[in-house]
């Protein structure tokens, strides 16, 4: 079975939506933006599994968590909801996308 | 117990248990004593054996009512109301213990001009944020944020703190009081009369609550009301008097201490979180070290951790180790953790001590997350709901779910009970009491500590060739702790060698916490504890010596209390600021001028031989202790005094305000403000809330247990002769709803939410009563909450009618008040939950 790598896509337009309504936080865009990046965590991973010698796709799976850990730090925040990391988390996803996209072509 | 820590220091119970006996008045509130803590309840009724009064206020009549002089009964939820009620009788009445709170808190501290009361704006505080529901503190604190605080000893300047409590209670009358709470205003005099009369020098009143208080979304608040009226009444660290906070499990105390809790290290240290500076060693101590007060020592005691934890991995060039900690960034308690389950986030859950199913709130969304996992491990000594979801949860008998689509492994693995294992547990008293192996556990059951050390083992083996970094910290990990017998049962008084601490040169066991340095040649595992094993062959933890009739009273030779083997907190105010006691019959720590230290009946709560006259010189800018002058008794605040008003520390308010449950029958009657405005919801389906006065909903619920299940029911409902004892689920029902209802006793209940449905059936009681709310009647049913499907006694779940919510300082949920609809009758045979 082919690893699909498309929740990290539709997480992408999820961040995206939620940036767009801040300052207010759109929990059930947050939480459909959790589910996706775990489809995509899950894709990853059963590639890193299938090759576990390939370092870059290690370091993409642990760049992946990096963003999982900011979404829920805004849907999940201890104090102020941490909307700086969460635009940098965003460019992080994007650059993975962009990395899964030119890999395939 | 965030509340309690912020208003004195520490998050602990202020008292031992037997120290109750000595009360002159024992107010029991968020919790039915009697019956959930019977032990410690014989310390009530021997008090009130010497003539003391003991009052009960609590939505029901319970055994603890019953054996009370007062039972003053309250709407479940309006517990602020009750308490700002004591709080506005005290004050105009001028009842309060003037030398004490003067001199003992901050009451004349003067605050920011910048503050807004609540009462000012409609129930919000200033500094808050309605786009991200949180505050900022900037403005509650002291003005021009001077050290030490401005004070205006007279009481008159307006932004006093005495002056901003008087404004903030004056509209909490006992009319007031009667309209919000149900309570009869004669009621509530009587009780605010009697508390007074028993405080004072002459006199102690204890505060004893359970999580009757705590599981609310202002639950924190609720204790805090209660901690500053003690404070104000002069009631803390005197024989008889504090706060009693009864934790409702055996070692719920000493995991806290040494916590299961996600945002704290051993000893009440925080964990680093990223998003607020921690990202290095150096910037973590920065902002958390206190600059005045005994919290100027915090990096003694998070060095002293690093290197038990991390050993000769830890070394000054990595900053002892502080990066193999895990950093926050997002609140990963219980609830959201439990949302995330469902999300498909969480991979894998350890289960060791509890019975989610059962004991958490909404527990189909509980059991959709576990039916999400990849694995499971549940660690207990009989088979809990929990580890059979997969097989026969609520909603696999709902069809809802089924065995065959459920893909989460589940490991069951049987656990080992007290007397199969030696350690220790931490009671409510922070009593370290040592228990001995007895006998061997049947078959493949085994102790928590062995689990956890052999699966230790087998991650270290499983990293030991990793190049990785985030690995470095399981190499790092120390993990040698000798072990014993054909299954290598770990040593577990080694554990407590190492949680006490040892100078790291020569592993010679530290006596006091005193001895702890921040340079790197000291370890410790958790700094309350050190002292509980202080030399070689030394296990205090262990030691079994009472005081004679005729003794001091503190027996310091049981077990061992932390700190410092102290059993009264803060108990340099049982003396007057000149350290005499305030009375004879009262005292218990005094000032010997002859041997120049502080003596007594109990290890006194201050530096030994610091003179009451002592004061800080301000013009040499002292720090630490120095700063805390010999009559500030509250040496774990900065200012070595109560908080009446907290500039920071708790996250909805300096003060305690008066907010409706989430889910309310009735409109907040004090302001526009109807709930917490920083109540932690999270509106996901599933987890509706009712909206304020929803038709739908008109009764209030509130859950608990019984004397004769023991927590999540499991341990109890699995032994014949305790499961005799109740032998089936019910609701308690006011015959004044039953009649409404057309219900009869016995009879089949459907009780609803948005949340689930469940049947029950009724035991119509006049222990439950309707009250008259804001001019209406409410009525208001209970449940306990222990009932499962598994064992020789089954019932319905009562945690499936309820939602996920938060406290806003603790994320707790709410148990305690919610809504609900109750109607005569049963559920659809295909809806009905069937014993297992």
């Amino acid at each position: 079975m082919s690893p699909d790598l498309s929740g990290g896509g539709r997480a992408l337009a999820l961040i995206d939506q939620v940036m767009d309504q801040r300052p207010d936080k759109d929990d059930a865009a947050l939480a459909r933006c959790a589910r996706e990046l775990c489809v995509y965590r899950d894709a990853l991973i059963l590639r890193q599994r299938s090759a576990p010698t390939d370092s870059a796709a290690r370091l993409r799976l642990s760049h992946l968590n990096a963003v999982l850990a900011v979404v829920l730090a805004v849907h999940f925040p201890i104090d102020a909801v941490p909307w700086d990391e969460l635009t940098k988390a965003r460019d992080w996803l994007a650059e993975l996308c962009a990395q899964e996209t030119s890999t395939a072509a | 117990m965030p509340s309690l820590g912020a208003t004195f220091g520490r998050g602990a119970a202020t008292m031992a248990l037997w120290d109750l006996q000595n009360s002159d008045c024992v107010v029991v509130m968020g919790s039915n004593m009697a019956e959930n803590h019977p032990i410690g309840f014989r310390f009530v009724v021997e008090a009130q054996r010497r003539g003391a009064k003991l009052i009960h206020i609590d939505p029901r009549f319970t055994r603890t009512s019953a054996l009370a002089d007062i039972h003053a009964p309250i709407r479940s939820g309006s517990d602020i109301a009750f308490l700002g009620g004591l709080i506005h009788y005290v004050l105009e009445n001028d009842l309060w213990f003037r030398d004490y709170a003067l001199n003992y808190t901050n009451l004349a501290h003067i605050i920011s001009g910048e503050y807004v009361d609540s009462e000012d704006n409609e129930g919000l505080f200033s500094g808050f944020d309605p786009v991200t529901k949180t505050y900022d503190h900037d403005s509650w604190q002291y003005q021009d944020k001077a050290v030490p605080p401005l004070t205006d000893p007279t009481l008159q300047h307006q932004n006093c703190v005495y002056q901003i409590l008087k404004r903030h209670y004056a509209r909490y009358t006992p009319e007031q009081v009667e309209q919000v709470t149900g309570c009869p205003k004669e009621t509530f005099l009587k009780v605010a009369e009697t508390i007074a009369r028993n405080s004072g020098r002459e006199r102690t009143t204890a505060v004893c609550y359970a999580v009757g208080w705590t599981h609310h979304s202002y639950g924190v608040q609720i204790i805090r009301a209660a901690a500053l009226f003690q404070a104000l009444m002069g009631n803390m660290g005197r024989p008889g008097g504090g706060i009693m906070a009864l934790r409702g499990h055996v070692s719920i105390q000493g995991s806290t201490d040494i916590p299961t809790l996600y945002n704290m290290l051993p000893g009440y240290l925080d964990q680093p979180n990223l998003f607020a500076g921690h990202a290095a060693l150096e910037d973590y101590l920065r902002l958390k070290t206190a600059s005045t007060g005994w919290w100027a020592n915090l990096p003694k005691y998070v060095v002293s951790l690093l290197k038990a934890w991390y050993g000769e991995a830890a070394t000054a060039d990595n900053q002892w180790g502080f990066q193999f900690l895990p950093k926050l960034t997002s609140d990963a308690s219980q609830e959201p953790m439990t949302l995330s389950m469902a999300h498909g986030v969480v991979k894998g859950q350890f289960i060791l001590g509890q019975n989610p199913l059962v004991g958490a709130v909404n527990s189909e969304l509980v059991e959709s997350g576990l039916g999400k996992l990849e694995w499971l491990v549940v660690r207990d000594f009989a088979m809990t709901e929990t580890a059979d979801f997969w097989r026969n949860g609520r909603r696999v008998q709902k069809g809802e779910a089924s065995p065959e689509q459920i893909g989460t492994e589940v490991f069951f693995l049987p656990a080992s009970m007290p007397g199969e294992k030696e350690g220790s547990v931490t009671n409510t008293s922070r009593l370290v009491q040592w228990h001995d192996w007895v006998c061997d556990a049947p078959g493949d059951s085994r102790s928590d500590l062995w689990f956890m050390y052999h699966l230790g083992l087998k991650l270290k083996a499983l990293y030991a060739d990793s190049d990785l970094t985030r690995d470095r910290a399981i190499q790092a990990l120390t993990w040698d702790y000798p072990t014993k017998g054909a299954h290598r049962e770990p040593e577990a008084e080694e554990v407590l060698k190492e949680i006490n601490g040892w100078t790291v040169a020569d592993r010679k066991q530290i006596a006091a916490f005193t001895g702890l340095k921040a340079d790197g040649s000291t370890a410790s595992g958790c700094w309350i504890y050190t002292g509980i094993y202080p030399e070689a062959g030394k296990n205090l933890a262990r030691s079994r010596v009472p005081d004679a009739p005729d003794g001091p009273g503190s027996h310091a030779g049981w077990a061992y209390a932390w700190p410092a083997n102290r059993r009264t907190l803060y108990n340099r105010a049982s003396a007057d600021p000149a350290g005499k006691p305030w009375s004879e019959r009262k005292k218990m720590i005094w000032w010997d001028d002859a041997q120049g230290r502080w003596t007594g009946l109990d290890v006194p709560d201050f530096v030994p031989d610091k003179r009451p006259d002592y004061r800080p010189d301000w013009s040499k800018s002292p720090g630490g202790m120095d700063a805390i002058s010999g009559a500030e008794p509250f040496m774990m605040e900065p200012t070595g005094r109560a908080m009446i008003f907290t500039p920071s520390g708790i996250k909805d308010g300096p003060l305690p305000t008066y907010y409706e449950p989430v889910e309310s029958p009735t409109r907040n009657a004090f302001h526009a403000q109807q709930a917490s405005p920083t109540v932690h919801i999270w509106d996901v389906p599933g987890n509706a809330l009712h909206p304020p006065e929803d038709p739908r909903f008109p009764y209030v619920l509130t859950t608990y247990r019984l004397t004769e299940m023991h927590c999540g029911g499991v341990p109890t409902r699995v032994m014949p002769h305790t499961a005799e004892l109740q032998p089936e689920a019910f609701v308690e029902i006011s015959p004044e709803l039953a009649q409404a209802l057309g219900i009869k006793n016995l009879d089949w209940t459907v009780l609803s939410t948005l949340r689930s449905e469940i049947e029950v059936k009724a035991l119509v009681t006049e222990r439950m009563r309707p009250f008259k709310i804001n001019g209406k009647t409410v009525h208001q049913v209970g449940m306990p909450w222990v009932f499962g499907w598994k064992g020789y006694t089954s019932g319905a779940v009562a945690n499936a009618l309820l939602a996920i919510t938060g406290d806003s300082n603790t994320s707790i949920h709410t148990t305690k008040a919610l809504t609900c609809n109750v109607r005569a009758g049963r559920l659809k045979v295909d809806q009905r939950q069937v014993a297992s």
